[in-house]
């Protein structure tokens, strides 16, 4: 879990608004985003310390990123904030999950053909899709590539407090182990007896 | 369902929407299989049900199995037909033997790095390792590699000859495959599944003579505007049979990037008779409507294993149905009922009419 989905599920949202400062001490804190992730809390992300914009205090022209200790304005804030009782205050009710693999990527159109394997019917028979690259997280588009696998999941988040549904649909990206010198070794000694065995050319 | 006679030539293509085999029988009980596909509804490759529907023994019946390529689409189960007919020639593309290649082969058992089912690398994989294991080919002749101008399987006596029309001496000697470097197995790096990209060129086109029947079994070759290699490779040939045949299962399920002018002239008969089997995994299920219209300008008989727009995808609860149209284009399932195109005629005598029986999801375009 990190930092930004622990202040989502730890703080209600007034509380952060209210509470927000107006320059930062150097302790991760919410930060109001235009670009919500979906899962986390919808309004807020985190920003590391060094990419805050500060506004300037009164007479200081210039932002900065490193702001004054003696400064009265964060000695009001308070930095350690007592968490409600309730830590998961919404639930998914999953719907639907694929299991996808990349067949081809078209970056002018913004798509990519997928194949999508049935994991809550998997009687089901694989089917072909084309998805907008746009619905991929940012952090996951770097793993879009053919041959890539994602999980695709279809269903409900609940607030556990107000049953408020929300339908949701979420891509992951599945990040591969690396292979290790080992593999690579067993891989190529089974290569070699084969090439050998079959007079393949090199 | 009843087994062709002896003296009878058949030509069964099979497609589900995605996947293709061929069988051919070429007289007295003798079955050629040419790639393979899981049937879904018994989870069998479809050649080994079909020939158990016709009371066939698969391990005596099948002579040789050849793969023209190792898409997912063409080699799935095919290690399950290698392993019930156990004296079965085995004919793979020429260009596949190569150090690369073994690579490739020599890492699906181990890892995760192939298409969804694991069926395709992995297929090769069992079969490759099964010969060695055997100690080699059970059979004599250079024919295990198909490369054009080979006969993969002869029989003077009856007067039958399988001939490899490619891949081209020119596209193995290019060392045409570049699908091990793109897998990258180094240590440190991320593994990945491996889809396939553009091993089309190596196919395998098979020109089958069977007394007097003519076939010509297109496989997934491509044309890549070089006289050297894909269609122009295989029409310029000087060492191919001279034979134009009757009966096309057209390459690479209609796609324009696999005709060529020169193949309904110099390859095949006028007005032939002409099969294919649809592929619905692209971005652009083939063989789309334009396809359609150019095949039908070249002959008037044309067939296809399965509707060409794929098969409608299982409706699912309305919420996630809603989602789906909302998230993903052109959503369509890969596989349905399997389709089968049959004809059948004697081997004697040139086929004057063609007479196909369609059953499944078979239909005439």
């Amino acid at each position: 879990m990190n930092f930004d989905r622990a202040i989502s599920q730890t703080m209600g949202r007034q509380e952060i608004v209210s509470g927000l400062p107006r320059a930062t001490t150097g302790i991760e804190q919410p930060v109001r985003n235009s670009a919500p992730d979906f899962y986390e809390a919808p309004d807020f992300y985190w920003v590391p310390p060094e990419k805050r914009e500060i506004e300037p205090a009164a007479g200081n022209e210039s932002p900065t990123t490193a702001a004054p200790t003696n400064s009265p304005r964060h000695t009001e804030v308070p930095l350690i904030r007592k968490p409600p009782v309730e830590l998961v205050p919404r639930q998914l009710e999953v719907l639907q999950r694929f299991e996808g693999t990349v067949r081809s990527v078209h970056q002018p159109a913004g798509e990519m053909v997928v194949e999508l394997r049935d994991l809550t019917h998997p009687d089901a028979p694989r089917e072909v899709a084309i998805l907008e690259l746009s619905d991929v997280s940012d952090p996951d588009l770097e793993m879009v590539a053919p041959g890539a696998v994602f999980y695709w999941t279809i269903g409900y988040e609940v607030r556990t407090g107000t049953r408020q549904k929300t339908r949701i649909s979420e891509l992951r990206f599945r990040r591969y182990p690396t292979w290790k010198q080992r593999d690579v070794d067993q891989i190529q000694r089974e290569a070699d007896a084969l090439a050998s065995f079959f007079g393949s050319a090199r | 369902v009843t087994p062709p006679a002896a003296d009878e030539f058949e030509l069964s293509l099979f497609g589900p929407g995605k996947g293709e085999c061929a069988l051919v029988h070429v007289g007295d009980g003798d079955w050629i299989v040419v790639d393979s596909c899981i049937d879904r509804s018994t989870d069998l490759p479809v050649a080994l049900a079909y020939l158990s529907e016709l009371g066939v023994d698969s391990g005596r019946a099948i002579k040789a199995l050849v793969l023209t390529h190792w898409h997912d689409d063409h080699i799935q189960g095919a290690s399950l037909i290698h392993a019930a007919a156990p004296e079965a020639r085995f004919v793979c593309s020429g260009a596949l033997n190569h150090a690369d290649f073994m690579r490739l082969v020599a890492s699906a058992p181990k890892f995760d790095v192939t298409v969804p089912d694991g069926r395709d690398v992995a297929e090769m994989h069992s079969i490759l390792a099964r010969i060695r294991g055997r100690g080699g080919p059970t059979y004599a002749g250079p024919d295990m590699w198909a490369i054009e101008g080979i006969p993969v399987f002869r029989d003077a006596a009856r007067n039958i000859e399988i001939t490899a029309l490619s891949p081209s001496h020119h596209t193995v000697t290019l060392g045409h495959f570049a699908v091990a470097s793109d897998l990258q197995i180094e240590a440190g790096r991320q593994r990945r599944r491996l889809v396939a990209r553009d091993p089309n060129q190596t196919a395998v086109v098979l020109h089958v003579r069977v007394g007097a029947v003519v076939v010509l079994l297109g496989a997934d070759l491509e044309e890549g505007g070089d006289t050297r290699t894909g269609w122009q490779g295989v029409v310029g040939s000087q060492v191919r049979p001279a034979e134009k045949a009757s009966v096309y299962k057209v390459a690479h399920h209609g796609s324009p990037n696999a005709d060529h002018p020169d193949i309904w002239t110099e390859l095949l008969h006028t007005h032939p008779l002409a099969v294919l089997t649809p592929y619905a995994s692209g971005k652009k299920p083939r063989p789309a409507e334009s396809d359609v219209n150019r095949l039908k300008r070249n002959t008037g008989h044309v067939y296809c294993t399965a509707p060409p727009r794929g098969f409608a995808p299982p409706r699912r609860d309305r919420a996630v149905e809603r989602t789906l149209r909302e998230v993903a284009k052109n959503r369509r399932a890969l596989e349905g009922a399997m389709g089968h195109i049959r004809f059948r005629c004697p081997i004697t005598e040139p086929p004057a009419r063609p007479h196909v029986e369609l059953r499944g999801a078979a239909v005439a375009l």
